[in-house]
């Protein structure tokens, strides 16, 4: 294989314990600091984070549903609870207007159909502690000279989330025909596999519907609700958009930037790379390998020959690709902050805690003006000391500001073990088909022998009762 | 049928207003992820002078997966086999979303000024250059005159 220079060649392969000691569950934290936000934050931040946290296990089967071959897990659970687990991961996934943090969101906008197979709460956590980049709303096209009102109203157009088409990938579950299908005439297997992406597609449905009126539950309220961002706070996000160097849209300037080489990705490319599936060392993988047969072989004699690599850096292929993220000092709206409708751009109030309180008349709104202030005065101390842009070389992994790739993913390693078992269950299944041939070759064998020696014992009987009459004779 | 995605736009787009010497991607008009490419063969290599035609393909999940290209023209190279299927690790495993259409055409422009015979996919070619690499070398010269030099 040609290599291309200034790329390292494959990464080293990770053993079992090497995984990261990070952990995932983070339940144990407290999070009554977000009080601040006040009960006008329809979903305070306890309830949301208890609302969206699943069980470690929901992964494993999250993931069935991208990888339908996949090896069944030594406790299979039920098909109802599949369907469960995958119905709350498709809910985690909605882009709701007032689950925000500093004027994004806690779910993807929706610019990939494919590869949501993520821990949903964990991201979701990471994005509310500030250690990974909201979900902002993409702009697909953005240029500097464009006036306020300009970007205003493009900013008012936007969406919550993309339209199915309007999606990077094509989304084969929307596109299954279920009804040309006779159920009577499926076997075991056919049928659960229909019954499987029959529910796919209803639950993609489903999915389209909640997504819908979450868009017009926004397009209602966002007029009057404090959880939709102010102009301030739309013109101070949007104002310096950034391009994704990855999906190449707009997003402002606050990005995710690698640990290793310090370059931007927005949080929505973030969430899509992930290990690659588990394979040989040295794996062709398809077309044109002379020697895969032999690998696969050499596979089902030790399932264990199987590996699983970090996903690698982008931008510098360093393995265990994480990224840290800086917010913006000085915009804390949305879980943790204010209410993003009473977000003031820091230019236009005087700057010294003179913002003009006389329309307040909310003790709370009074309240969220003095948090916001604390934030102004925070971020002038603090602008320049954000890691982001002050740090010089890379972060290690296990920096407890860097968010991996097997952090939002960790069922990498049950992914790992369910090849390896249905590698080994495959080798099994082949070794006992070679040992009952051999068994029914040798009890063939017995048989024949047997014959054998009845027929010897027969004809000597047969002899020695010729002798007698012989002798008689 | 999905939309076309803002990258690809872009990147078709980039194509044509930046285009690479030496390379030429032009989508097809029914089908946007279709691309027609030629790669002109580097100088100082035994494809020089050869203009070769390539397709590639941009799948439903690019770019977290990589192009799909391949030789339409006949070529004698150790990476290349008989059906023009490339061997060339940023278009497998070592594929990243960073990159683009215009730098996997680099790559494989620069595969063939520098041919890898100790990781073959032709293994018959890569032999004939491991072995006799003068004579290897002549025969892409004249493989490239034959298939690849337009009259």
């Amino acid at each position: 294989m040609g290599q291309v220079r200034g790329r390292p060649g494959p990464s080293p392969s990770t053993t079992l314990n090497q995984q990261s000691s990070e952990d995932p569950s983070l339940t144990s934290k407290d999070h009554s600091s977000s009080s601040n936000s006040g009960d006008s934050v329809r979903n305070s931040r306890e309830s949301l984070v208890q609302g969206i946290r699943q069980p470690v296990s929901q992964s494993s089967s999250e993931s069935e549903r991208s990888r339908p071959s996949q090896a069944p897990q030594v406790k299979r659970s039920s098909r109802s609870e599949r369907e469960k687990l995958k119905e709350a991961h498709a809910r985690g996934l909605l882009v709701k207007y007032d689950e925000n943090v500093d004027g994004g969101y806690l779910a993807p906008y929706g610019t990939y159909n494919l590869n949501l197979d993520y821990q949903i709460s964990v991201v979701k956590e990471a994005i509310i502690e500030r250690k990974l980049a909201p979900f902002y709303t993409p702009l697909q096209d953005f240029d500097a000279s464009w006036t306020d009102e300009d970007l205003l109203a493009v900013l008012s157009n936007l969406k919550l989330h993309a339209l199915p088409h309007e999606a990077e990938d094509e989304d084969e579950d929307l596109e299954y025909d279920e009804a040309s299908v006779d159920e009577s005439l499926l076997s075991k297997k056919e049928l659960r596999r229909h019954l499987s992406k029959k529910f796919n597609k209803q639950l993609k449905l489903k999915k389209l519907e909640w997504q819908a009126a979450e868009e017009k539950r926004y397009l209602e309220e966002r007029a009057t609700s404090r959880q939709a961002a102010s102009d301030d706070l739309k013109l101070e996000l949007y104002r310096t958009s950034v391009e994704c160097p990855i999906c190449f849209l707009y997003y402002p300037r606050w990005l995710n930037y690698s640990r290793c080489c310090n370059h931007a990705i927005c949080t929505e490319c973030f969430v899509q790379i992930k290990r690659l599936e588990p394979h040989l060392p040295h794996d062709h993988d398809d077309e044109g390998d002379n020697n895969g047969e032999d690998q696969k072989a050499k596979a089902e004699q030790d399932p264990n020959l199987l590996i699983s690599e970090y996903a690698c850096c982008p931008y510098c292929a360093t393995p265990n690709f994480g990224v840290i993220y800086s917010p913006p000092a000085y915009i804390r709206t949305g879980l943790g902050g204010i209410p993003p409708a009473l977000f003031k751009s820091p230019l236009k109030s005087s700057g010294n805690g003179n913002i003009t309180t006389d329309a307040i008349t909310d003790e709370e709104d009074l309240n969220a003006f003095e948090v916001q202030e604390n934030y102004f005065r925070k971020a002038s101390m603090a602008s320049a000391m954000s890691i982001a842009t002050q740090r010089r070389g890379s972060l290690p992994a296990t920096h407890p500001q860097v968010i991996t790739t097997d952090f939002i993913r960790p069922d990498w390693e049950q992914n790992l073990n369910n090849a390896r078992a249905k590698l080994a269950k495959r080798a099994a299944a082949a070794s006992a088909i070679h040992a009952s041939n051999m068994l029914i070759q040798s009890n063939e064998n017995e048989i024949e022998q047997k014959m054998i020696q009845e027929a010897m014992r027969l004809s000597l009987l047969e002899e020695e009762s010729r002798k007698r009459r012989a002798s008689v004779k | 049928m999905s939309s076309l995605p803002k990258r690809i736009i872009k990147e078709t787009e980039r194509l044509v207003s930046d285009p690479v010497p030496g390379i030429t991607a032009v989508p097809s008009e029914e089908n946007l992820r279709y691309f027609n490419v030629t790669i002109e063969g580097p100088d100082q290599s035994p494809y020089e002078g050869g203009i070769f035609k390539l397709e590639l393909y941009l799948p439903d999940d690019y770019p977290m997966v990589a192009p799909k290209v391949r030789f339409l023209t006949k070529i004698y190279h150790p990476n290349i086999d008989k059906l023009g299927r490339i061997c060339l690790d940023v278009l497998k495993n070592n594929w990243s979303p960073a990159l683009q259409i215009r730098t996997i055409l680099l790559s494989i422009q620069a595969l063939l000024a520098a041919p890898n015979p100790n990781d073959p996919l032709a293994n018959d070619v890569a032999e004939a250059w491991l072995q006799h690499e003068t004579q290897a070398i002549e025969t892409a010269r004249e493989w490239t005159k034959k298939y690849a030099v337009l009259e």
